[in-house]
């Protein structure tokens, strides 16, 4: 008896036999179908209860409230808050980005120091703050800072520690606070420039018709949530939109009018042509002061024939837009890529409503006050870009200490390469930011800082809104990296620098502020909306407890129906701002910059979720597009698919051609805001720009670049 | 078959290399074989599979049953009707905040609790005994009037159900399959749409 | 339940292309940031034209989520049951667990909204913390598309069971519908919300009789369609 192959054969039949008579073959197939069902090297689904909280959007301009819902105190997703009067359930890619982005790729996880071998090392909070210090005291009054766009208690706070650097702002003084260009400051010069004060802002809610005097309304502007909000459900009322390219405010519009870049202000003056050939003057026209000299610049300089020559517009058609205007119509003025545009459109926009009689009265432009003070009114008289300009090209002194407030110029300034310039001749260069940005690239110390959500800090009227507002932020989350808030770490610098600011904590500031409006005739917006206020509806009363209101994410608001003021048309100003200026016939191309909340918080990047809300005719992997029509490519010969070198006065870039007839003639349209960092979607449109200054004003302006174009 | 049968014992030379006592051996062999092909199939495979998990604390409910400690305590409602599932640690350090410092198994489970999750406010990584792939969207809400036995372990009768986890599918022994809730779901003429219960 | 049917009409004069429609889709329904350029948005916006030159020329944006047919071709073609026309209101399921990953739906769908999972999902790093609980995390090889959010019909609104009663049915509304700001896509029932308004379906000549309708005052948008 031995065992061979044929008992091996034997044994092996029988456990065939009777692995397949017992159901382990089975068991095994449903088990793998159940796993590959749901793998477990997946990602896996939070459990557990889930839980809602309100309180009020950092990322997004617009500060719509929001809904955070989260799970095991982790927030999971943001949505629009029904009861806020900014959001009514709506918001923007950037609000929504605000709580996946609290696990941002190239989150600054703690304080980040330049070694010798010039790479960010990790550094202790105590030793970066001495080092800052040490810094800040050798630097003296040249200290340089810059601040976001964004009003709030925070950039209060930068403008005060500033302040104790001595005024080193004035002319060929090495610091100060700045802020990053926006339209909002555009137009509170403009204003200022006419004899107001304040913001200005537009009542679509009450208006009857809207022209868009190229002002981006229904996207880039801070306060577009809430105007489509409103505008979705007026449209079919009349609206027209100004500018080179049918984008998101055209489609909102019933007519598109195409304008070439930076003929805003013929437009609005050609309108205040038709509308006195109309004898449609407000019925206040006569308290205007400089009324003659206005009228008299409009008839010689902006008739019909005189306009149409310079924009292209037929007489007709401004002259139906110009009775839409006689009749309610609200004109609100800026640039197409909400940024560059000088004063000039500006005031020639205002000064249309201000001829129709329609400010600070319902569906027109309302002036608000401030909800307190205005960091913008501490800011330098010279702008960001001039200031940079100056600097890059050795005419004024780099500054000792160049402090970067959240903010992101090295991508998000015009001319970047002019500014990349001007940081880098700064002795010593600081960002507070969450996010290692192109600027923080730069820096020598970065100080995280905790992301929305994380953090306590306030929202005040984004601009566009016709009344004054404030929303507090709230944390929700404790900080996911070792950071500190700014307005913290300012505090704890002045002390550190021996002159200490009266406030404990930042949050006491905010505390502070929200005391000082208690008395300051607003309310919490509720029942009643703000926009029903201007309408005539009474005010509610105010709230008892405005912090834990505030803090849960409701909306403060003033709508002030202040007595209308004697705006002048700034007819002076537009006579020699408006005149013709010279063009560089070898850059053949007009820059159409676009602009959208689609790209994300400035600093930031592009919110990585809403990557395909970037869409293919904006930008394909690392390459922008650049769009223009088919009569425009077969002028400086190009065709669709083409890869091309753009080329501006003193910046290049490379994009691909994507012929879209939505692009007026001799226009081509890049979208701003993308390729701010590496591997991000698209390049960084603002290389080709170059900052001109406007005449009179001195203003940077970049709206209306020029390029050239050649095939690569 | 015959055939084969045929073939074989025309080609096979009686008392040749094969002998006739081998047939036997052949037969135990394959007999044996089959017992333990059976064996594996129906024992040696749930088990090669299975794993028993232990939960991070001997949890015992029967001994808060004793102090009167409602169920309603640890397992609520919210107050927009939403199922907590497991007490976050603010729960249980609202009764455990110190250690006991007890001789007992339960008391030393307590401060095991007390020591590695109240103090350092650490959630408890509880074991759902019921787990649900993650295709599966239960809502508590609608089913709690059917009372936790329906689908859950009966936690007056068991302290300490068992608790195993399929290796391969990550199913537990707990895991309701598709077939009750069907069958259920039909009795109470509540929807069977794939979209009521699948994400 | 019986008698709703759920639908959309989407007014393509409001739609200005924000894209918060499609990232309130991503995030509500677990989608991973894009890889390798395919689509994977469960609600697509294009960019329409009308075809002629400046300055005769027209555009607007077209959102397109899954038309939830009334008589689905992808239903038809599935041979597995994983996509089915189901009783709550007309929404067409699609099961991944049950999906085989065959796309044979994929190609009977005219409207191009099926998308294939062609690699597992991930997210930057830590970022899988944000998943919501209302969609299952997709393995590579199976078939997706717009559930019209359905879960919200069962969980309510805010995803947060408790909410359905204030909710109810009535007030079921889809994550895109919730965040566009323009109003531009309202979701409920579609006999109510078609009511008095002139509006198409696209590809209505394939007899798949869609849920969802558009209405535009531009001719030329009915016309090429």
């Amino acid at each position: 008896m031995g065992f061979g192959r044929r008992e091996f054969l034997g044994i092996s039949a029988g456990l065939a036999a009777g692995l397949a008579l017992s159901p382990a073959s089975w068991r095994l197939a449903r088990d793998l179908t159940r796993q590959s069902q749901d793998p477990p090297w997946l990602a896996s689904l939070p459990k557990g209860q889930l839980l809602e909280a309100t309180t009020t959007s950092l990322a997004c301009p617009g500060a719509p409230g929001i809904t955070v819902l989260a799970a095991q105190g982790r927030p999971l997703i943001v949505r629009g808050n029904p009861e806020h009067p900014l959001s009514r359930g709506a918001l923007s890619p950037a609000a929504q980005a605000e709580a996946y982005s609290l696990y941002h790729p190239r989150r600054v996880a703690g304080p980040l120091k330049r070694n010798a071998a010039g790479a960010l090392e990790p550094v202790s909070w105590a030793a970066a703050l001495e080092l800052l210090t040490e810094r800040l005291k050798a630097a003296g009054g040249g200290v340089l800072a810059v601040g976001p766009a964004r009003e709030g208690t925070l950039q209060n706070l930068l403008a005060e520690f500033m302040a104790g650097f001595g005024d080193g702002g004035g002319p060929g003084g090495s610091g100060g606070y700045l802020r990053m260009p926006c339209e909002a400051d555009t137009a509170r010069a403009a204003l200022a420039l006419m004899g107001g004060a304040g913001q200005p802002g537009y009542d679509l809610d009450n208006a009857p018709g809207l022209v868009l005097l190229g002002a981006d309304a229904f996207d880039s502007m801070p306060a577009s949530v809430h105007f489509r909000k409103t505008w979705g459900q007026k449209a079919q009322e009349f609206s027209c939109f100004f500018g080179p390219v049918h984008g998101a405010s055209a489609a909102l519009c019933q007519e598109w009018l195409p304008l070439a870049s930076g003929r805003e202000s013929h437009v609005a003056l050609g309108l205040a042509w038709h509308l006195a050939d109309l004898g449609r003057l407000g019925g206040d026209a006569a308290r205007i002061p400089d009324l003659r000299e206005f009228l008299a610049l409009v008839r010689q300089r902006f008739g019909p024939a005189e306009v149409e020559r310079e924009t292209g517009l037929p007489p007709q058609a401004l002259r139906l837009v110009a009775m839409q205007v006689a009749q309610g119509a609200l004109a609100v003025p800026g640039s197409p890529a909400g940024q560059g545009a000088g004063l000039a459109p500006m005031v020639a926009g205002l000064a249309l409503s201000v001829l129709a009689g329609r400010v600070n009265r319902s569906g027109g432009v309302y002036l608000t006050g401030e909800a307190g003070e205005r960091a913008a009114t501490r800011a330098s008289v010279v702008g960001l870009p001039e200031r940079f300009k100056e600097i890059a090209l050795g005419l004024a002194q780099a500054p000792e200490v160049l402090l970067l407030m959240e903010t992101d110029p090295a991508a998000g300034l015009p001319c970047t390469d002019l500014a990349v310039r001007a940081m880098k001749k700064a002795g010593f260069r600081v960002a507070f930011t969450s996010v290692l940005n192109a600027s923080a690239k730069m820096c020598d110390l970065v100080l995280p800082a905790p992301m929305p959500l994380e953090r306590w800090d306030d929202v005040e009227t984004p601009y566009g809104l016709a009344f004054s507002t404030y929303g507090l932020a709230r944390p929700l989350v404790r900080a996911g990296a070792d950071a500190r808030h700014p307005g913290d770490v300012l505090l704890d610098l002045s002390a550190r620098l021996g002159r200490p600011l009266k406030y404990s904590s930042f949050r006491q500031m905010l505390r502070e502020r929200v005391a000082l409006l208690e008395g300051s005739g607003g309310y919490v917006a509720g029942r009643v909306a703000p926009w029903q206020v201007l309408a005539g509806a009474p005010q509610p009363a105010p709230e008892a407890d405005l912090w834990k209101a505030l803090s849960e994410g409701a909306l403060w608001v003033r709508p002030e129906q202040a007595p209308v003021p004697a705006l002048s048309c700034g007819a002076a100003f537009l006579a020699k701002a408006t005149a013709p200026a010279a063009i560089d016939l070898s850059l053949p191309l007009t820059l159409a910059l676009q602009s959208t909340q689609r790209t994300g918080v400035p600093g930031m990047g592009v919110p990585l979720q809403s990557l395909t809300a970037i869409r293919k005719d904006e930008a394909r992997g690392a390459l922008s597009v650049a769009r223009m029509n088919g009569a425009t490519a077969r002028l400086v010969r190009v065709r669709q698919g083409d890869t091309v070198r753009l080329a501006g006065p003193s910046g290049r870039m490379e994009a691909l051609v994507d012929l879209d007839e939505s692009v007026m003639d001799g226009h081509v349209a890049l979208l701003l805001g993308l390729g701010q960092c590496e591997g991000e979607p698209g390049g960084n449109a603002q290389r080709l720009t170059a900052t001109t200054p406007e005449p009179v004003s001195g203003r940077s302006t970049w709206a209306a670049c020029r390029v050239s174009l050649e095939r690569i | 078959m015959s055939v084969t049968h045929e073939r074989a014992a025309s080609e096979i030379p009686s008392g040749g290399r094969f002998r006739r006592g081998s047939r036997e051996l052949w037969a135990l062999c394959a007999a044996l074989g089959l017992i333990a092909g059976l064996a594996a199939g129906w024992l040696g495979y749930p088990r090669l599979t299975s794993v028993v998990l232990t939960q991070p604390i001997r949890f015992s409910h029967s001994a808060h049953a004793k102090q009167d400690v409602a169920c309603r305590t640890c397992h609520f409602e919210g107050p927009d009707g939403t199922f907590n599932g497991f007490p976050d640690i603010g729960v249980c350090a609202s009764c455990h905040a110190e250690p006991t410092g007890g001789r007992s198994e339960d008391e030393k489970e307590a401060d095991k609790l007390v020591v590695e999750y109240v103090r350092g406010k650490k959630a408890v990584p509880w074991l759902s005994l019921a787990r649900q792939p993650d295709h599966v969207l239960f809502d508590h809400g609608p089913h709690l009037r059917f009372g936790c036995p329906a689908c859950h372990p009966d936690m007056s009768h068991q302290d300490y159900p068992e608790l195993r986890q399929n290796r391969v599918s990550g199913y537990r022994n707990w895991t309701m399959s598709m077939e009750r809730c069907q069958t259920c779901h039909r009795q109470q003429s509540a929807s069977v749409d794939c979209v009521s219960c699948h994400r | 339940m019986s008698g709703v049917v759920w639908g959309m009409v989407i007014d393509l004069d409001r739609c200005t292309g924000c894209g918060v429609c499609q990232s309130a889709c991503r995030l509500e329904n677990n989608i991973p940031p894009q890889q390798g350029g395919r689509d994977s948005d469960w609600i697509s916006v294009a960019r329409e034209v009308n075809g002629q030159a400046f300055p005769e020329s027209d555009a607007l944006f077209l959102p397109k989520p899954c038309m939830h047919c009334e008589h689905p071709p992808c239903v038809a073609a599935c041979p597995v049951g994983a996509t089915v026309k189901s009783g709550q209101g007309g929404i067409v399921s699609q099961n991944p667990a049950r999906c085989i990953g065959c796309r044979a739906c994929m190609k009977a769908c005219p409207y191009g909204v099926r998308r294939f999972t062609w690699t597992d999902p991930s997210w930057p790093r830590g970022m899988d913390a944000t998943l919501t609980p209302f969609a299952s995390v997709r393995p590579k090889g199976v078939v997706e598309k717009c559930t019209f959010c359905a879960h919200r019909l069962v969980l309510g609104n805010s995803g947060v069971s408790g909410a359905r009663e204030q909710d109810g049915t009535g007030g079921f509304v889809t994550a895109c519908a919730q965040a566009c700001p323009t109003g531009a896509i309202e979701f409920g029932e579609i006999a109510t919300l078609l009511r008095g308004r002139e509006a198409f379906a696209l590809l209505a000549e394939q007899g798949t009789g869609p849920q969802v309708h558009y209405v535009t005052r531009r001719a030329w948008v009915r016309g090429g369609k």
